[in-house]
């Protein structure tokens, strides 16, 4: 699916905002404070039923407002050829193929609601399997310089978008951690221990080959892509799994938690396991964590995404629908020119800058433009065709 | 009211609903529902021996001469005992653990009837020990930890410690299965 039409009311700085999208790639212009981000941050609300950029979606509410509201017209991608205004308006008789209306309201007391075609949904999931949304954000830089928390949640969704047995053995595995760190806390390290490290054994062991079975498909395909977008000048970024419990069957791996209990209750944590798991990016011998520079963090971090959403259209034959806030002014010519190109080949994706300047002349060909005029932080009522011209 | 919301199952609106009807039904028929609970209270206790319910020393299940004295099921509570009863497919006798093992809320072995058991099965010709916890991690923790503890007699080949087989309910359709129930159908297959 892809989005045709956007419509959103009260949401940070827009009262009322209503465009269509292209199919291919959406670029929003403006200036500082327009509002671009908010737009991304909206079909993020709407589709994923949360905010990248905050845990409490009450601050997305327009200032006085009660309630936000975003409506997002999705329609499948193969009836999408013409121009996006054709496509919304003629949406209706698209050969019989369904369009959806997939909105969502956050009231300011905490409560929401996600509807289809009007009707309430009572997950918000809905969408993620339908059209799948993938994000960029500056924040997400700490995905690869912050702790591997975030590394691991990466890796977790990866896998879970084709497996979804995976997501139920991370479950029990980290319920029978709990369990087991409980215990180290109490002092017990008899054999109260030994069910529970069955468990971890098991799951554990399943999750490691899991892991490194998904990066070995993965990485190849990530050196691929960040090649491409760094023009290949650079040997080739490695993608590094690290686990403290690699290559072990499960009675092994049982028997390194039983001869550490000892240690881990004086931790009072357990050391080894999956949970400690980390992926390195390493760029011709560097760690990019430690010794990358913005520029290369960055891009890494891009082509991650790139990568990501390329793996997700591999495995589930949907595109998802790309979210890039802010990435041009962080890159240089070349690796502008690469990126645009990646986006082409790619499904649909929204791009924002402050400046067009950063897309060459053919390139704003295939283009659609959104510009967002200047914040309409007055509160005063501004009407959408005011708000946004379009130029396709 | 209050004292009707505190029952399992039973929200605000639903007590409330019981409170008025309490309020409109004839004396005669709310006052054995009254003492039917203060009976329940003070009669009812555990079995001495397997710890199901009983109003003697000994529940109908124990002191049952045709039940069989080799088997005994492991189950959590006693009304686990009601569902395994109703198959109508076993014949040997309990012992309800009253819970399961669960370090996160402090229960640990000697919280649960767990002693009990293993002192069972020393002192009681049992040949074999069916698990039937709940198939949930805690209630797989505990059925892993009874086999652990009881390796020494299940090596000598005096006991046999097994647990029911996960799979597909009956008059289901693979397709609406999920995943880990099919999967474990799957490994736990047999000839036919």
């Amino acid at each position: 699916m892809i989005l045709a039409h956007i419509r959103l009311a009260d949401v940070r700085c827009h009262c009322a905002l209503e465009t269509n999208l292209g199919p291919r790639i959406n670029v929003v212009v403006g200036g500082n404070g327009a509002g671009k981000s908010s737009v991304l941050e909206a079909v993020c609300l709407d589709l994923q039923g949360n905010s990248p950029r905050t845990h409490r979606v009450t601050d997305c509410i327009s200032v006085g407002k009660d309630h936000l509201r975003v409506e997002i017209l999705l329609v499948p991608e193969s009836g999408t050829e013409r121009n996006s205004e054709e496509a919304c308006a003629g949406a209706a008789d698209a050969a019989g193929q369904r369009q959806t209306t997939a909105a969502v309201s956050f009231m300011r007391t905490g409560e929401r609601r996600h509807t289809a075609d009007g009707r309430v949904l009572k997950k918000a999931d809905r969408w993620a399997k339908l059209a799948p949304v993938h994000t960029f954000f500056p924040d997400d830089l700490r995905l690869i310089k912050g702790g591997p928390n975030r590394r691991r949640q990466f890796l977790d969704d990866l896998v879970s978008a084709r497996n979804s047995e995976y997501a139920l053995s991370v479950g029990r595995y980290a319920k029978a951690l709990a369990h087991r760190n409980a215990l180290l806390q109490r002092g017990d390290i008899g054999s109260q221990h030994d069910p529970w490290e069955w468990i971890l054994a098991e799951e554990g062991t399943a999750i490691v080959e899991t892991r490194a079975g998904e990066l070995a498909v993965f990485a190849p395909l990530y050196t691929c892509i960040h090649g491409r977008l760094t023009s290949g000048v650079s040997e080739g970024i490695k993608l590094v799994y690290r686990t403290n419990v690699g290559g072990l069957n499960v009675e092994e791996y049982r028997n390194i938690l039983a001869d550490q209990r000892a240690g881990d209750c004086r931790r009072t944590f357990t050391h080894s396991g999956p949970h400690r798991d980390d992926i390195r990016f390493m760029l011709e011998g560097i760690d990019l964590r430690e010794a990358g520079s913005q520029g290369e963090q960055r891009t890494a971090l891009l082509g991650l995404i790139l990568s990501a959403a390329e793996s997700v259209a591999a495995s589930t034959s949907i595109r998802p629908i790309l979210l890039l806030d802010d990435v041009m002014s962080e890159l240089d010519y070349a690796r502008r020119r690469a990126l645009i190109a990646l986006l082409a080949e790619g499904g649909q994706s929204i791009v924002t800058t402050t400046d067009l300047h950063h897309f060459e002349e053919e390139e704003i060909q295939d283009i659609t433009v959104i510009r967002l005029e200047s914040p309409s932080s007055s509160g005063t009522e501004v009407r959408p065709d005011d708000e946004m011209t379009e130029a396709t | 009211m209050d004292e009707l919301a505190k029952l399992p199952g039973i929200g605000p609106k639903t007590a409330q609903r019981l409170t008025f009807y309490l309020l409109r039904v004839p004396v005669e028929e709310a006052l054995p529902l009254a003492h039917a609970i203060v009976e329940v209270k003070e009669t009812m206790r555990f079995c001495a021996r397997c710890f199901n319910l009983t109003e003697q020393e000994l529940c109908a299940v124990c002191r049952d001469p045709r039940r069989d004295q080799q088997v005994i099921c492991v189950v959590e509570e006693p009304s686990d005992i009601l569902s395994i009863e109703r198959t109508h497919e076993y014949r040997g006798l309990y012992h309800v653990l009253g819970g399961a093992l669960s370090p996160l809320d402090g229960i640990g072995p000697e919280k649960i009837h767990l002693q009990e058991l293993f002192e069972r099965v020393e002192a009681e010709p049992v040949k074999e020990i069916i698990v039937a916890t709940n198939p949930n991690l805690m209630g797989e923790a505990t059925a892993l930890y009874i086999a652990e503890q009881l390796t020494k007699q299940v090596a000598s080949g005096r006991l046999r410690v097994t647990r029911p087989a996960a799979g597909l309910p009956m008059g289901a359709d693979l397709e609406y299965a999920d995943e880990v129930t099919l999967g474990r159908a799957l490994s736990g297959r047999r000839d036919l």
